[in-house]
């Protein structure tokens, strides 16, 4: 049973198509990336996967539970960072985990134990006793995660966990996620607007547009599918003969052309590189720079949702 | 289904925050008291009640505790509105029944309303006015306060339902709240209105709080208190199912 199976998904809200007949998978203890242009609609797909709004039309479930039937059985089983930041701000910290812990009825013998471990887990030991309003939004958020995990989901729904933080304070929480889904058999959807972050963390991604799902696949996948690396060749002058002979090499898969440089896709691009510099040699041609990188995240990102000054487009 | 702990948790969180903050109890419990303390004295001397052998004081002191007792209308709508952008949203994921929500929300406002009030009541009635009651008056007053506040908290959630921002939910209040205060019989008693407007305060629900309570501590009345009890009862539970209703119907969309 797939931790998340959503089927034909759509969403209006009067005359905007929100969510455009989405379909997708999430297999138990994956960590699922749900990447797009604001306004996509990721966060509407989160908030019917977490009961919050009814869904036009189309299925979904969580753990097996139909999130429209079934909500109760589905909000038991899940846990949601908001894309906001919503906490009792005049409440400390320990409180706030604390009556979280009320609301799902868990014993305050289990989980006085549990908000502790968590509060240690996200490095807010500390902080217990302070009130939320004290904290930084870095802290606030990593609090948001721990009280998401205290009822012990299954799977945990994380809208932009890392919204507004610096590097620095991203990494830890980048690392008690992939800790999380390596330790516990927990599933995670995430969206998020930084691709190192999705390329990181994430089993898998969808990246979304105006309400669909352009294409889904590991972030190594969706890589290669872009045909290759980028090469970069910027001349004094291109002559014609060097387009023509390049567009013979069988490695080299898309040739444009901007001023004097030369943009190329090509498949293995550190052994290939090193022919086509070859070439510039035997032409005997003024080269001023070259650059040889790996697609990343961001290319593909760029790709699928149509950005028009791309060189894999 | 509604589950005792859904409400006992929904009603600790507001009372965890009630008492997380020193300074709203102590306002609270202030600022009724100095209103009904000024009012009271300022106006003791210069007004008489006709047909009454009493102090203006005593006439008012109970008007006034039945009238500060719909500051809960004010506070549980308010209360719902701040939570409607966000907090809300973190007690609807969670796997409890939204009537615990909305049922938690007021037994806390209820709880505290009670509890600074209680405070209001018993410095008035020990220090100030001449009552002879005793217990049961005391008693029979926070019944009395109990159906005022869960009535107008009801008519709270109610304009709370209707109105998505503070601002113009706090307007509306506001220009209810004032008729609702005056036309009460609380001030003055209810025969000093021209006829015409005396239909006024027989559809206000407070003129029925402010009768009790004036019977309850210094036993004057105007009507009897089995109807005072019989109608504030039939508006609590008209607002409650109607906010319930408003409140459910809210969140669906
Ligand atoms: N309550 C609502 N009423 C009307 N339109 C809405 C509502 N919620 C979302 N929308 C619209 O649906 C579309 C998808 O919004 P959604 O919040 O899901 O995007 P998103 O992918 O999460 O964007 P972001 O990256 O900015 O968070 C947007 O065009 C938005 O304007
Ligand atoms: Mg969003």
């Amino acid at each position: 049973m797939p931790a998340v199976k959503v089927t034909h998904l759509v969403k209006n809200f009067r005359q905007k198509v929100a969510v455009n007949d989405v379909s997708f998978q999430i297999a138990q203890g994956e960590v699922f990336g749900l990447l797009g242009p604001n306004g996509a609609g990721k966060s509407t797909i989160i908030s019917i996967l977490t009961t919050l709004l009814l869904p036009t039309s189309g299925l979904a479930e969580v753990c097996g539970y139909d999130v429209v039937k079934k909500s109760r059985e589905t909000r038991r089983n899940i846990g949601l960072v908001f894309q906001e930041t919503i906490l009792d701000e005049d409440l400390s910290a320990f409180s706030n985990l604390d009556i979280h812990a009320r609301l799902y009825h868990v014993a305050p013998a289990v989980s006085r134990p549990r908000v502790s471990e968590l509060l240690s887990l996200v490095g807010l030991t500390g902080e217990a006793k302070t009130k939320v309003s004290a904290f930084s939004g870095g802290m606030k958020r990593r609090l948001e995660i721990a009280r998401g995990l205290i009822h012990q989901p299954r799977v945990l729904f994380l809208d932009e966990p890392t919204i507004g933080l610096d590097p620095k304070t991203r990494r830890p929480i980048w690392d008690y996620i992939k800790k999380l889904s390596r330790e516990t058999n927990l599933t995670i959807l995430l969206t998020t607007h930084y691709l190192e972050e999705a390329d990181y963390l994430c089993d898998r991604v969808a990246v979304m547009n105006e309400g669909k799902i352009s294409v889904a696949g590991s972030p190594k996948e969706l890589k290669r599918g872009l045909g290759g690396d980028l090469v970069r060749i910027r001349l004094a002058a291109v002559p014609a003969e060097f387009l023509s002979r390049v567009r013979q090499f069988p490695f080299v898969k898309k040739v444009s052309l901007k001023d004097t440089e030369v943009s190329l896709v090509v498949d293995n691009g550190e052994a290939n590189g090193a022919e086509l510099i070859r070439l510039v040699h035997a032409l005997s041609l003024d080269i001023k720079s070259f650059s040889l990188r790996e697609p990343t995240l961001e290319d593909v990102f760029l790709h699928y949702t149509g950005e028009r000054f791309n060189s894999y487009t | 289904m509604i589950r005792g702990y859904e409400i006992a948790a929904v009603w600790q969180r507001e009372m965890k925050k009630f008492f997380a903050d020193p300074g709203m109890i102590v306002t609270s419990i202030l600022v009724p008291l100095m209103a009904i303390l000024i009012i009271g004295f300022g106006l003791n001397r210069f007004i008489a009640i006709p047909g009454l052998q009493i102090d203006y004081l005593d006439f008012f002191g109970p008007g006034g505790i039945a009238v500060l007792s719909i500051g809960a209308a004010i506070f549980v709508g308010f209360s719902i509105i701040r939570d409607k952008r966000g907090y809300i949203k973190e007690l609807l994921v969670v796997p409890i029944s939204r009537y615990s929500i909305l049922i938690g929300k007021i037994l806390s406002e209820i709880t505290m309303q009670l509890l600074t009030l209680l405070v209001t009541v018993v410095i008035i009635v020990f220090f100030f006015s001449k009552t002879d009651r005793g217990a049961w008056g005391i008693g029979l007053t926070v019944g009395f306060m109990f159906l005022i506040v869960f009535g107008f908290s009801g008519f709270g959630i109610v304009l709370s339902s209707v109105f998505r921002n503070a601002k113009s939910y706090n307007q509306l209040m506001t220009i209810i709240l004032i008729p609702i205060m005056f036309l009460s019989g609380a001030f003055f008693p209810l025969d000093g209105f021209p006829e015409s407007w005396r239909w006024v305060t027989y559809i206000n629900p407070l003129t029925y709080g402010v009768d009790g309570i004036r019977w309850a501590l210094i036993g004057v009345s105007e009507f009897s208190v089995a109807f005072d009890i019989a109608f504030l009862v039939c508006f609590a539970s008209a607002m409650m199912f109607l906010g319930a209703f408003l409140f459910e119907r809210n969140l669906k969309k």
